[in-house]
């Protein structure tokens, strides 16, 4: 069994899954910004659920990000010491891609979706995912509306994410076919996940580092100088 | 919330620390600390300062390297360890919450008990490391770069903070002065360094008024930046000219204000002993100045070794130690804190 964790948007959740994918066990917890308090708790239900079930981890998985910074803080370093404890490996996926993916599946009229997370004010984390798996592409940090390929037809893409009322309004789109309001969940990474084991593709563990998407920009204060 | 449960007799304890800049690990085993491993982060050196986000990354990275390297040096493994202290708080939070969730998960997998370890209460159960038969009650003077306290200790499980700072801390008094003075980060030691060389007396700096027990050291932090200003204007070479005398001159006033309260506490309260704690109490004059003022009250005067002073994890694991042995453990929703919110430390429960 591998245990799964997302701690990238709002609300963690939890789950595990068999090699094949199949989910055995999941937990969301809708209570805002609680990954501080609440994820080592719903970790350890799910640890005692694999437990009981006679079942045994082989791999503890894990939203690389982009996402939030102290989200994917906590849920790195809980999964570190899990797997150091259990001398089990790390597996890190790209959770906004599983989104996309999940999305797909249930639209696959559709030529692609933006994947779009909430980042500061007029700004998103956007992932173009395409029906056509050949292309890849890298999310982005983009200010809205002048980052986005406006001038594409979006006629057969949808757009999903934890912000999509906000990215309809900056971009001023009427007539989208395809839009959700989804909070990024565990269920959208299983499938990357078990993908990733099959192949054996997993994170170093000690210099494991969530992908932050955005350089961290320090300035050198000048508040208190003789000049 | 803490729970009280049996106490943990004779444990291998796993000592974790992440509350600033420095990512450590120690192991300690009946009374004794087998393994301390500190992991200082160079990015901030740049910065002339901590920035927390840094901080935070470089935090990751670090933690099962050092956790590594102190179970190696105490000849464990992650099997034999009993149970795992970590720092709780206060610091910044996003450097804790890697410490601290590491360490929920270590006790998850390894399926042992782990306790919040309030950093302060660990810099000055750091004293007992070397001498655990302190006479108590003792009145510690606890300084570093983020704070200054005078606190009772009653027993291991037992302090009260009765005298704090309003404002700076004594470590950011020499910190803040050294980067005046275009010193390096940081700057406390380099003070220290040139101090020795000057007079004490060449320059006058202020002291504040606050509650008798209490500290402030904006004052002189102020004054120090405006005294050079004037200087410098009169002579550009001023601080080259007279460095060694402007840092003894300084450090003699951070060191006078600390004594003075150290006094008041000591004539109010009638300590068994007095200690000194925190990574300050590297400097060398406020080393003199605490064993006189011991000497001058006829009480002994305990300074921890240096490794033991500044942000280490072996104090983590002390205070753990006297938690557990209390009977106090943490459970799975705590959650790091970024001050101090109550006026007592994590004690045991009446
Ligand atoms: N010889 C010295 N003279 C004066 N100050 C010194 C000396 N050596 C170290 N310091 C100061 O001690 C501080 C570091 O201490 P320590 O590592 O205990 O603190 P910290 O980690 O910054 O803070 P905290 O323990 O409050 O989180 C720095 O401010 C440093 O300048």
């Amino acid at each position: 069994m591998i245990l799964v964790l997302e701690t990238s948007g709002s609300f963690p959740s939890v789950g595990v899954i068999d090699l094949h994918g199949n989910e055995l066990y999941y937990f969301q917890l809708l209570e805002k910004q609680s990954h501080a308090e609440q994820l080592a708790t719903m970790v350890d239900e799910a640890k005692k659920f694999v437990e009981s079930s006679g079942g045994v981890l082989l791999a503890v998985a894990v939203n690389e990000g982009p996402g939030s910074y102290t989200g994917l803080r906590i849920g790195s370093s809980l999964a570190k010491g899990l797997c150091f404890a259990l001398g089990i490996p790390l597996i890190s996926v790209p959770g906004m891609l599983g989104t996309g993916q999940w999305f797909m599946q249930k639209n696959d009229d559709l030529l692609g979706v933006w994947v779009m997370l909430d980042a500061r004010r007029d700004e998103v984390y956007g992932l173009f995912v395409s029906n056509d798996t050949s292309i890849e592409t890298q999310p982005k940090a983009m200010i809205l509306p002048q980052d986005f390929p406006l001038g594409d037809d979006l006629s057969k893409v949808g757009f999903v994410g934890d912000c999509s009322e906000k990215v309809i309004r900056l971009l001023q789109l009427s007539d989208v076919e395809s839009v959700e309001q989804a909070f990024i969940s565990v269920k959208h990474l299983y499938s990357l996940v078990k993908e990733a084991f099959a192949a054996n593709i997993f994170s170093d563990l000690a210099y494991f580092e969530p992908f932050y998407l955005k350089e961290f920009q320090a300035g050198v204060s000048k508040k208190f100088s003789i000049s | 919330m803490p729970t009280n449960t049996q106490p943990i007799p004779h444990s291998i304890i796993l000592g974790i620390e992440s509350s600033c800049d420095d990512t450590a690990a120690a192991v300690f085993e009946n009374g004794k600390i087998l393994a301390n491993i500190t992991a200082t982060q160079k990015v901030h050196e740049q910065y002339g300062g901590v920035v927390p986000e840094l901080a935070s990354r470089a935090h990751q990275s670090n933690i099962i390297p050092v956790v590594s390297e102190a179970l190696n040096k105490a000849g464990k493994t992650i099997q034999d360890i009993d149970a795992i202290a970590v720092t709780q708080g206060p610091g910044l939070l996003g450097s804790l919450q890697v410490g601290f969730q590491f360490a929920k998960g270590l006790a998850l997998g390894a399926n042992i008990p782990f306790v919040g370890v309030n950093h302060l209460q660990a810099h000055i159960s750091a004293l007992f490391i070397e001498t655990p038969n302190l006479q108590l009650p003792m009145i510690a003077l606890l300084v570093s770069g983020g704070h200054t306290q005078l606190v009772w200790v009653e027993s291991v499980d037992s302090m009260e903070i009765i005298g704090t700072t309003i404002d700076d801390a004594a470590g950011e008094a020499f910190d803040k002065a050294a980067k005046l003075l275009g010193l390096g980060y940081p700057g406390g030691p380099l003070i220290d360094k040139y101090a020795a060389q000057g007079n004490a007396k060449a320059y006058d700096f202020p002291d504040s008024q606050t509650a008798p027990l209490d500290f402030s050291f904006s004052g002189i932090k102020t004054s120090l930046l405006y005294f050079l200003r004037k200087e410098i204007d009169k002579n550009p070479n001023f601080v080259a000219d007279e460095i060694a005398n402007i840092c003894a001159s300084y450090q003699h006033q951070v060191v006078n204000i600390l004594m003075k309260r150290l006094k008041k506490a000591i004539e109010k309260h009638k300590p068994g002993s007095i200690g000194l704690a925190g990574g300050v109490s590297a400097n060398s004059e406020l080393r003199k100045a605490f064993i006189l003022m011991g000497e001058k009250f006829k009480l002994n005067s305990h300074i921890p070794s240096f490794e033991f002073c500044t942000d280490n994890a072996a104090m983590i694991a002390m205070a753990g130690h006297f938690l557990l042995n209390a009977g106090i453990q943490s459970t799975m929703d705590a959650a790091p804190f970024s001050k101090n919110n109550s006026h007592n430390f994590q004690t045991r429960t009446p």
